[in-house]
């Protein structure tokens, strides 16, 4: 678990995280098996954020469940971790901006 | 808007238009909001994706868009404001789909485009042509009853008994038989004819002289194979004549009886009728020249340079037909009559001749204001359909449905004109014959 790519594996880009820019916090999909620790080094080497990174909310998103696989097997979409960081003011990640 | 006209020759201008900033902004904050309502993108409710996505999502279509939005117009609001009349679609420079807009940024591109030249029309006293009036001598009109008189003449049957002599009047029957099948069509009974008037078959004629009353007579004629009646040509007929008597042409009096046979009350009506439609003809005759006249000295007092590329547009795409028109009907041109060297040099006198006539009608309908109203094309179809026997509402209809209802618009404006100038064009001088 020590490869950065493995642990932050996308942005997260919806109306919410849109508005929670706004308050200079990013939300991406990480590893679910990923900690904040680790969650921050491979953010602070990913973007260049050495010391940008203020907080680190974690949360585990249950995967939705859809449709019915047989008559006691229900199917899901797979578990994910949302990871939001927040900057310190006047950090940004260059990478966002061009979304 | 900034314009700025650079004329490349006398038939070419170049515009440099930039679009002002304001007009950037809110063409693409239109279409921003346009593509919102459309797209629907993950984690967004429809209707509700931020402009920095839509941004990065979809430049091209922007792009397009707002081009499509901003140039055409401009561009037609800078023709509109120069009053120049173009000929054909301009050529952009940057090429629209290399045109980048950019979010406060004025949006400059040029134009090049064929326009009409200006045309610096002759005085119209310059012109001249004959406007002496018209008339029609006696001999005219009395040619033209002494037809009317042959026409209605009758024949009577001589007493005496002879041989039919050259210039006699004769009432025969014939049958024709080809390779002695008889022709129903070529066959008549009871016919007066006049030998020596040339209305007849000139061997059939000369055969004819010296038969007897009650005679009947076989003559062979030979008829050449581009004679008119497919069952004639190229064959022998035997022409089998009967001849019942030997006639005398009698002319009808000219006088009141006459004129009255003819559906008329007088004979000096019957006078004064044709007399009138033979001044008529007269006069049409000399509008129709007059027309030529003025048209010619128009077209030579005016000087106008055609832009190649129109005539060349032009007659490529006639070729094009002909030569589709000659493929569907599976002909080569010799068959159809069409030398195909000749006719791209026919076809560019034509145009030349065609597009300088329209300009020059055109320039002068500005600028003399002649114009068709919507009255007077109405009023004029009310007379076309009468004249052809048909209802005015159904052939107004009929001509909207063909798209002719502005030929025939284009069609009374250029008579108008032709008025116009008959009347202010100057007479020509009479030739004095000494």
């Amino acid at each position: 678990m020590n490869d950065i790519y493995q642990i932050i594996l996308q942005p997260q880009i919806t109306e919410k995280s849109t508005v929670l820019r706004e308050a200079n916090k990013y939300a991406f999909v990480v590893n679910r098996a990923a900690t904040k620790p680790q969650i921050r080094r491979a953010a602070e080497e990913l973007f260049d954020l050495q010391g940008d990174i203020v907080k680190i909310h974690t949360m585990r998103v249950r995967g939705k469940p859809k449709g019915k696989m047989s008559r006691y097997q229900r199917g899901r979409k797979v578990h994910w971790k949302k990871a939001i960081l927040t900057l310190r003011e006047g950090a940004t990640i260059q990478a966002f901006e061009m979304i | 808007m900034k314009v700025e006209v650079e004329r490349l020759d006398s038939t070419q201008v170049r515009l440099d238009i930039e679009v002002p900033v304001g007009d950037v902004n809110e063409a693409l904050e239109e279409t921003y909001q346009v593509l919102r309502e459309q797209v629907s993108i993950p984690g967004f409710r429809k209707g509700r994706v931020p402009v920095t996505i839509l941004k990065s999502r979809f430049p091209e279509y922007v792009n397009s868009e707002v081009v499509r939005h901003l140039v055409v117009p401009a561009y037609e609001e800078a023709i509109h404001a120069q009053q120049l009349t173009p000929l054909a679609q301009p050529t952009f420079e940057p090429p629209l789909n290399q045109l980048l807009v950019q979010e406060n940024q004025p949006l400059p591109f040029s134009a090049t485009v064929d326009i009409r030249p200006n045309i610096n029309l002759p005085a119209y006293e310059e012109l001249t042509t004959d406007k002496g009036s018209v008339n029609v001598p006696r001999e005219k009109v009395n040619a033209y009853i002494e037809k009317l008189q042959a026409q209605s003449a009758t024949f009577e049957p001589l007493d005496e008994e002879r041989a039919v002599q050259e210039n006699d009047c004769v009432r025969v029957d014939w049958e024709c038989f080809v390779n002695g099948e008889r022709i129903d069509s070529e066959s008549r009974q009871d016919v007066d004819v006049e030998l020596g008037a040339g209305t007849f078959h000139p061997e059939l004629e000369t055969e004819m002289l010296g038969m007897q009353v009650g005679e009947t007579k076989p003559i062979d004629i030979k008829f050449e194979q581009t004679h008119l009646s497919p069952v004639l040509a190229g064959n022998i007929a035997c022409y089998e004549v009967t001849l019942h008597a030997i006639t005398e042409k009698q002319l009808p009096t000219l006088d009141d009886e006459f004129a009255k046979d003819l559906g008329y009350e007088s004979y000096s009506q019957l006078y004064g009728f044709i007399w009138n439609n033979l001044v008529e003809e007269e006069r049409s005759l000399q509008v129709d020249e007059q027309k030529a006249d003025l048209l010619e000295q128009l077209i030579e007092k005016t000087d106008i340079a055609i832009p190649e590329p129109l005539v060349e547009q032009y007659v490529e795409q006639t070729l094009q037909n002909v030569q589709r028109q000659l493929v569907m009907e599976h002909k080569t041109p010799e068959e159809a009559g069409i030398d195909m060297e000749t006719l791209p040099t026919e076809l560019r006198r034509d145009v030349i001749q065609q597009t300088k006539q329209s300009w020059i009608f055109d320039a002068i309908a500005e600028k003399e204001g002649i114009y068709v109203t919507d009255d007077e094309l109405e009023l004029e179809i009310r007379r076309a359909a009468e004249q052809q026997n048909r209802d005015a509402q159904k052939y107004a209809s009929l001509l909207k449905s063909n798209n002719r209802l502005d030929d025939f618009r284009m069609q009374l404006q250029s008579q108008k004109i032709y008025q116009f100038l008959i009347h202010r064009a100057s007479a020509k001088k009479p030739l004095i014959i000494t």
